[in-house]
């Protein structure tokens, strides 16, 4: 039985959807930034969230050759999705407006923020859940010798 | 039958090792409910547990030691896979926290029940 590591799981997934909802913020912020570093506009960022199975040791590959592993976890990487066209708003009077009268905005939409911030709240209530559980668990056990 | 009281208290140890593995499965699957291409685990503790039991209930001498029960951990199965190829539901896994957690507490106080009998004897030939 290995409490820390209960603690540790439920600690990555609330750290996760901690991440998310920061670059959740950062694209609703940033909705309007017309011109960043690169001379574009706001590009929106999205979370990558991937399992950490520590499929690549070796050794537990092998311990592990017949069955799923056990999991640890998750890991959070912050990318940018490219594919995703600007939003192009015409207003020629805009200092920015390009020769046929078109601003290009980020291509950030804010409802869809909106939801991944509503999905981001409920599943750190889920992971706080568990953590809670696993405490009470483990003062079950430390109950046995009283 | 379970016969001695250290098979009991080793069988109890099983099973809470058991229950304690499954919520370390249940929290991993609910860390993991937005992970791409996640698939939910679980054990197979319950399979398990039955098997020992009805073992070591048709023969009273029979060598069934719970230090050979051996839990697997596998995929869940039946599951709706959404639109990401992840299959964690988010209820079900609520649901066995829950279930789990009260398993875990009746496991434990049994054990603790053993305990107090075995103190209970004793105390008593103390005199």
């Amino acid at each position: 039985m290995n409490f820390i590591k209960a603690i540790d799981i439920s600690a990555n997934g609330l750290y996760a959807q901690k991440k998310k909802m920061e670059v959740i913020s950062q694209n609703i912020a940033n909705a309007d930034t017309l011109v960043t570093e690169n001379g574009e506009p706001y590009r929106k960022k999205r979370v990558v969230i991937t399992e950490n199975d520590n499929a690549n040791q070796f050794n537990k590959v092998l311990d592990n050759f017949s069955q799923p592993l056990k999991g640890e976890g998750v890991k959070v990487d912050v990318t940018t999705p490219l594919e995703e066209p600007f939003k192009l708003l015409y207003d020629p009077d805009h200092p920015l407006a390009n020769e046929n009268g078109y601003v290009r905005m980020p291509n950030v939409d804010t409802t869809e923020e909106m939801l991944e911030m509503m999905s981001a709240t409920r599943a750190y209530e889920a992971n706080a859940t568990v953590m809670d559980a696993a405490k009470t668990m483990f003062q079950k056990a430390m109950e046995i010798m009283k | 039958m379970i016969n001695s009281t250290s098979e009991t208290l080793s069988f109890y140890q099983k099973t809470l090792e058991g229950l304690w593995t499954r919520n370390e499965l249940i929290s991993n699957n609910i860390a993991n409910s937005d992970t791409q291409g996640y698939l939910s685990k679980d054990i197979n503790f319950e399979k398990v547990i039955n098997e020992y039991l009805s073992a070591s209930k048709a023969d009273y001498k029979s060598e069934v030691d719970p230090e050979n029960i051996k839990y697997r951990i596998e995929h869940k199965r039946g599951l709706d896979v959404k639109s990401n190829g992840n299959n964690v539901d988010m209820d079900k896994e609520m649901v066995s926290l829950a279930e789990n957690q009260m398993k875990y507490d009746l496991v434990s106080q049994a054990l603790k029940f053993q305990l107090n009998l075995i103190n209970t004897v004793l105390s008593e030939s103390k005199g």
